[in-house]
Parts: C-alpha cells; structure tokens; sequence
C-alpha cells in the first residue's frame, strides 16, 4: 500500500509564501478531490510535491511510504511512484514524443523494453486514448492543441502505471468526448489501486472519477475536508458559503511585480537594481 | 558512394564534378594540395570529410547546377576554411554537422556573384567539455535576385566555448535580393561561454533581411517536465540535445555517414 503524506507543508515562490500549512494525506486506491478558488495553492501544491525547483519548501515533511519525498530530485520521485498530470505540459522542441514515452517506460525498469514490447504498448494507449500514432512522432507538445496536450497527458499516465497520480486541471481544453476517455483511463486505473489527487473546477470530471474525499483549499490551507456532496455544494453555490458557514475569508493573492526586463537584442537580458 | 579524390587532377589543381560524379565524397585531410578547388559542373550530392587536418576547400558553382553539400567537421584542433562561389542561377544546400571535440576557427563565405543564385546553410555544432569552437559564416550578395538563408545551431556544456557570427552583406547593385539569419545557442552550464553575433550590411533597396539570435540557458521547466517522468538530469539532457542537433544528421544521404554521426554523438553525450 503506497501513502502520499503532506504534513504542515509551508511552500514560497520568490520569497511569497503560497502554501501555508498543508496536511493531507492520499493513499492508493483512493481518489481525492482537491478543489479552491483561483490562486490560492493548488497548483503549487501538486508542483511541489513533485519537486519543481520554483518552489521552496520552508517547512513541513512530504512523505511516500516514510520515505523523505523533500530528499529527492523529481526524477527519483516519478520513479518511487507519482505522476503529475500538468495544467500547462511543455512544449519541447525536437525531443520527439515516441523517444521520450520509451525513456520515460525505461526509466522504471531495470531491463530496457524491447522496440515491439513498446511499440505494442504506445500501440494499444494510443487506441484507447483515440490519438493518431503519427502524434507519437511529432515534437513533445509542439503545436499540439489544448486537448491533444492533455490527452498525451493521459497516455503516459497510462503508460508509465503510477502508484499515485497526481492531476492538475486536467479536464481544461478537453471536448465532451475527450472527457469521457480520460474518465474510462482513470476510472481503469482506479481499478488497479492508483490513487488519485485529482484538481478541476468542474462537477463534470469529478462524477467521472467519483473522488471518496474531498478538500478545499483557501489561501494556501486545506479549510474543509469532507465527502463528495462538497463537490455538489461548491457547484451550486460557488464558495462564498465557506465565508459565511465558517468564517472563512476568501482573500485572493496578489503576485508580485515582476523586475526583470528584456532589452532591445535577443541575446541581452538585462535586470533593473 | 564514389570516393572522388583531388589527386586524380594533378595537372590543374583542380577538380571537377561532371557527370560522372554525382555522388561523391572527399576526404579534406588525404588531399595532396594545400588548397583543394572543386568545380562543380552538374547537378550533384557531395559529402565532404574534414577528418583531422582538412586543407582548405574553394568550391565554384557553374551555372545553373545545384548541389546538397554536406560536411562532417573536423575532429582535432585548426582552423578551416570553405570559400563558395555561386554563378548566375546555381543553388547550394548545405548542412555541416560538427560534433568532434576541438579548438579552432571554422570559416565559410559564401559568394553569391551569380545573377539568382541561392544558398542555404545548416550548422548544427556540439561543444563540450574544453572545446573552444568560433564559427564564421559570411554570405555576399553581388548580384541581383540572390537568396541566402543561414542556420546556425548550437549546444555548449561543461567550460566550453561556442561564437557564432555571421556577415550577411547585401552589396549595391544586388537589389531584389534576399537575406536571412537565425543563430540559436542552447547553454548548460554555467562555465560555457556562448555568443551569437549576427550582422546584417545592406548596401541596396528593395531587399529582405532579418536576423535572430538566442542565447539561453536550458528551459527550466522543459527540464523538468522531462525528470518529472522519471528521467534523470543526465538522460533529459541528451534527449534535448539530441532533438537539437539531430534534424541536421537527417540531412545527410548516406545512411552509414547517419550511422557514424549519431555515434559519434552518442559517444560525446
């Protein structure tokens, strides 16, 4: 049994702190719903759990199993067992996409695939996720639209098999259809003891995935913890009720102002004092 | 491959690319001439071999023929030099893939005396470890309605060194005449150094020119996505230098010299 424990977990990007105090915990075989306005922590929580050098950790303990997660480098993260499914995935130019699912499949085995056990298993996820094989050979993400990034998303989700995954709005610039695959992968992955830690601003993935708990997550804290009917609450009634029930206020953070400025060539950069 | 070979021409000096040859190769470093001149004669493919101590190569274009060059850099420490001059009509594309480990100065001109001529050049450049490598390719534009696009590409890491500049200098009299610059240096390491210094000289109207350069460090979060699948910082990093430098080797015909380029790759990754 794989266990993802967040405890007290404090997070700053460039000297802000975002998440103030986080404590959850996701098992395997578990599907947890992580919902909250708009800037107040999510994404940074799922990135900093898979150890983005943007964020810092101020305090606080990220656990697998007991294992230290914050001792870790992300690619020993990925290998000890989580996936994070990405709002916005990279566009990397010239790494071809069928190049980097093999080494990403090779980089958990001791013995790399052969070309047709590969072949065979891109075969069968690009069939069920209803992508075109040639997109397994164009650049990683370039050009792709919103839904074909997202739906090479989930093929490696369901390629790679982790023991808890981790989903950040991953039903943005999917259609009706394209949602209803990437319920059917979850929901079979489901089935095979992956957790989930699923983030969407819609009731519609979430009857998808059917999550047992739910968080909500108000200026870098979890505030409320609960069954599903909070998913239905929220989609009624938005979360003004949180301020009004509990008294919690629902205080937007303000980034801070940027001072880095780019001069007139491409190759000067320069940085006011 | 025919292996053609400059010491077949000893009465002139020179070589020629006739009909007979329209797949050759020419080794630069087994050359019996300080200076080795090709005329190109026919339309032809040519692969040239810079090996370790290349001569200096004037390649002249007659008119209207078209040849794919495609250069393998030199693999020791020197200097080279390629001179190219293009007659009315004629059209190179060129693609040099430098991944040998080396210090020196590579330099090409391109002259484009020909009314219509057409030149294309691709470098993709590999420098690591304690390889200092300036490249400087100049194209000149003579003549009317001429064309030059130039692409230079390179990946620098560890305390290596990596200069691009470029010339492209349309001259009076060359109007309707068309240049184009892109140089772009992807930076590992901290101790690298890497430069791009494009220029641009025009001296008529009614021409097109641009030029770009980029000199950047790896993209932070390209790096990640890559580990955040569980690849390791060494193998996310071939795998974006592979994919940078790699369209270049698909450039070249035969699929030995593919072969031999991506080991030669492989082995300094």
């Amino acid at each position: 049994m794989a266990t993802l424990n967040i405890k007290d977990l404090w997070v700053q990007v460039e000297g802000v702190d975002i998440l103030k105090g986080v404590d959850l915990s996701i098992s395997d075989h578990e599907t947890v719903a992580l919902l909250g306005p708009n800037g107040h922590g999510k994404s940074t929580l799922l990135a900093a759990i898979m150890g983005h050098p943007k964020y810092t950790i101020t305090k606080g303990s990220i656990t697998i199993d007991g294992i230290d997660l914050l001792a870790m480098s992300p690619d020993e993260r990925a290998r000890a067992g989580l996936f994070l499914g990405m709002q916005n995935p990279s566009e990397v130019p010239g790494v071809v996409n069928s190049d980097f699912l093999k080494a990403a499949m090779n980089a958990r085995r001791e013995k790399p695939l052969a070309m047709f056990q590969f072949y065979k298993a891109l075969d069968t996820a690009t069939k069920t996720m209803k992508i075109p094989l040639e997109m397994a050979h164009r650049p990683l993400n370039e050009g792709f639209s919103g839904g074909e990034k997202k739906r090479n998303e989930i093929l490696q989700l369901l390629l790679l098999e982790p023991k808890i995954a981790l989903l950040d709005e991953i039903d943005s610039g999917l259609d009706i259809d394209a949602l209803g695959m990437v319920g059917e992968v979850i929901s079979s992955l489901q089935k095979k003891g992956v957790g989930f830690l699923v983030i969407s601003h819609y009731a519609r993935l979430y009857d998808l995935v059917a999550p047992s708990r739910v968080a909500v997550m108000i200026d870098g804290k979890i505030v409320v913890s609960g069954g599903p009917e909070i998913i239905q609450k929220i989609d009624r009634t938005g979360y003004d009720w949180i301020r009004k029930e509990l008294g919690i206020s629902i205080e937007k953070i303000t980034p801070s102002m940027n001072t880095t400025s780019i001069g007139i060539c491409a190759t000067r950069e320069k940085t006011r004092p | 491959m025919r292996r053609y070979l400059l010491h077949k021409h000893k009465q002139t000096l020179n070589g020629e690319l006739s009909l007979l040859h329209h797949f050759a190769m020419l080794d630069l470093s087994k050359t019996a001439y300080e200076v080795a001149t090709l005329t190109i004669k026919n339309d032809a493919d040519l692969l040239i071999e810079c090996g370790d101590k290349p001569v200096p190569l004037y390649l002249i274009m007659d008119k209207g023929v078209r040849l794919k060059l495609q250069i393998v850099g030199r693999q020791t420490s020197g200097d080279w030099l390629l001179n190219i001059a293009l007659d009315a009509g004629a059209v190179i594309e060129a693609t040099m893939a430098d991944f040998g480990a080396y210090q020196g100065n590579i330099t090409i001109n391109g002259e484009l005396f020909g009314i219509g001529s057409r030149l294309s050049w691709h470098l993709a450049s590999l420098s690591r470890q304690n390889d200092a490598k300036t490249f400087a390719v100049n194209f000149h534009h003579k003549a009317k309605s001429t064309a030059a696009e130039m692409t230079n590409f390179g990946v620098i890491e560890d305390q290596s060194k990596l200069i691009f500049t470029g010339i492209s200098h349309i001259y009076k009299g060359a109007s309707d005449s068309a240049t184009h610059q892109t140089a772009r240096i992807m930076v590992f390491d901290d101790g690298c150094i890497g430069r791009a210094d494009p220029v641009l000289a025009i001296d008529d109207n009614e021409v097109a020119a641009s030029h770009a350069a980029t000199v950047g460090k790896i993209n932070e979060d390209h790096l990640f996505y890559l580990k955040s699948r569980g690849l390791s910082e060494q193998e996310a990093r071939t795998l974006i230098t592979y994919g940078y430098l790699k369209p270049a080797i698909g450039q070249f015909n035969d699929t030995n010299v593919q072969k031999k380029l991506l080991a030669l790759l492989e082995a300094r990754l």
